[in-house]
């Protein structure tokens, strides 16, 4: 079975705004995305999931994709919203089968 | 000095409710670093049931009243609304003036403020089942009418103030918070029962688990705010000063603005006394549930510390402990109950 290289975006930040980020990244093109509650902390103290209304929750969006929608999905959602709200991004490097899923034959990666 | 001595009376009756007693027993459990939890879905589970309640009771009773009793409504709502839009404003034009008070988490604070609290309204209910002074049944559907206005003003307010500031403040879409006001858990649960109680006969349901389990329901979302109260009040001292005296006023003068244009009602429309006493309390409470993902969602700046501390932290434990034995207090006297 063949690998094709392809990026994986991670985007950590407020649950709260959830349908904001999941508009933005599949407006960019995210073929798909998993999501999931998480804790931690960061520049803005503990996050730990606590209490009432989703304000103090924390999610881990997933997506793969080629660089080109990776790359424009981590820039997008840096600048729209990390002002205000806590959050980080990051890029990975991965292998994938089936690359047509991840709209990996359309583009040069 | 009368007032005083029936306010003293009223608080100690206050005191020895289950409502403000559950609610010091889980401040004092997470300040022991106890580890009772209550989990989320249960509390969900509490929301919904008290909601659905005070629903159909209203529902129930508009039906009953048929159309004299929508129009008894009608002023009391629209009461609500200014209520709503008038405690932002004052906000504005007091706690965001303050020095070292930034504009826009001053403006979250006061839509918190503004908004509504529904297990403040149920824990004055009970207060006044217990103490026999009756009022309207449709009082708690009054929440949206004061809950909306006040959300939707603070995030207009502080998105102008953000724009002239020549910062990025984006187009407010206003329907688009009303929107997702009335789709929330609470006020979806409120606004279905209403519609339940007009349309079917949900009497023996309502009897038989509603009204018969409420009252454990609260119970157990007090000690839940009062956890929650604790946690948050740590995060206020960390910020200006200023929050904490708005926290502890400004329930106080909501009431006696909500007292006032109740008042009013009772002369133009006949509003009973229980039914000003109520509105009083509905203007003093701080809503701790459902608006703060909409403040966050619609003004993002703003720092939650500062509105979640001020409203969760000391806002429900003031309106609850303080603002209801007082307007009853006040009630009594003016009416002479």
């Amino acid at each position: 079975m063949e690998f094709h290289k392809a990026k994986q975006v991670v985007i950590i930040t407020e649950a709260v705004i959830a349908d904001s980020v999941i508009e933005l990244i599949t407006r960019l093109g995210a073929p798909g995305y998993t999501l999931q509650g998480v804790t931690g902390k960061g520049e803005r103290g503990v996050r730990a999931g606590t209490g009432f209304s989703n304000i103090y929750k924390n999610m881990r969006v997933e997506v793969i994709a080629n660089e080109k929608v990776a790359r424009a999905i981590a820039e997008s959602v840096a600048q729209e919203f990390f002002d205000n709200y806590a959050g980080i991004v990051y890029l990975h490097e991965v292998e994938v089968i089936r690359a047509a899923k991840y709209g990996l034959l359309l583009s040069n990666t | 000095m009368e007032i005083l001595g029936e306010f003293l009376a009223d608080f100690v009756t206050q005191l020895q409710t289950f409502t403000l007693a559950f609610l010091i027993f889980g401040m004092l459990a997470a300040a022991l670093k106890s580890e009772l939890e209550v989990p989320e879905s249960i509390y969900k589970f509490a929301v919904f049931v008290l909601l659905m309640k005070i629903g159909l009771s209203s529902g129930m009773e508009i039906r009953e009243a048929g159309w004299a009793g929508l129009q008894a409504m009608l002023l009391p709502a629209f009461i609500s609304m200014l209520l709503g839009i008038g405690i932002v404003v004052l906000g504005s034009q007091t706690l965001a003036r303050l020095p070292g008070v930034r504009h826009d988490d001053a403006l979250a604070t006061a839509g918190l403020f503004g908004a509504v609290s529904a297990s403040t309204i149920l824990a004055g209910m009970l207060f006044l089942d217990e103490a026999g002074i009756s009022y309207e049944a449709w009082i708690p559907a009054l929440y949206p009418f004061m809950d909306i206005p006040a959300l939707i003003t603070a995030i207009v307010l502080a998105n102008l103030h953000i724009a002239r500031k020549g910062g990025k403040g984006s187009n407010v879409k206003i329907w688009a918070i009303v929107k997702e006001c009335l789709r929330g858990h609470a006020l979806t649960a409120l606004i279905g029962g209403v519609l339940l109680g007009l349309l079917s006969r949900p009497e023996l349901v309502y009897e038989g688990f509603y009204d018969a389990l409420f009252r454990g329901f609260l119970s157990i979302l007090m000690v839940v705010l009062g956890i929650e109260a604790y946690r948050s009040l740590k995060d206020l001292f960390k910020t200006a000063h200023w929050y904490v005296a708005y926290a502890v006023l400004a329930p106080i003068v909501h009431g006696f603005l909500g007292f006032g244009l109740g008042y009013l009602a009772h002369h133009l429309v006949g509003l009973s006394p229980g039914g000003v006493i109520m509105l009083a309390i509905i203007a003093a409470s701080n809503s701790d549930i459902s608006g703060p993902p909409t403040i966050r969602g619609g003004i993002p700046s703003a720092n939650p510390s500062a509105y979640i501390g001020a409203s969760t932290g000391l806002g429900t434990p003031v309106a609850i402990g303080i603002c209801i034995p007082l307007f009853v207090a006040v009630g009594t006297m003016v009416f002479g109950l």
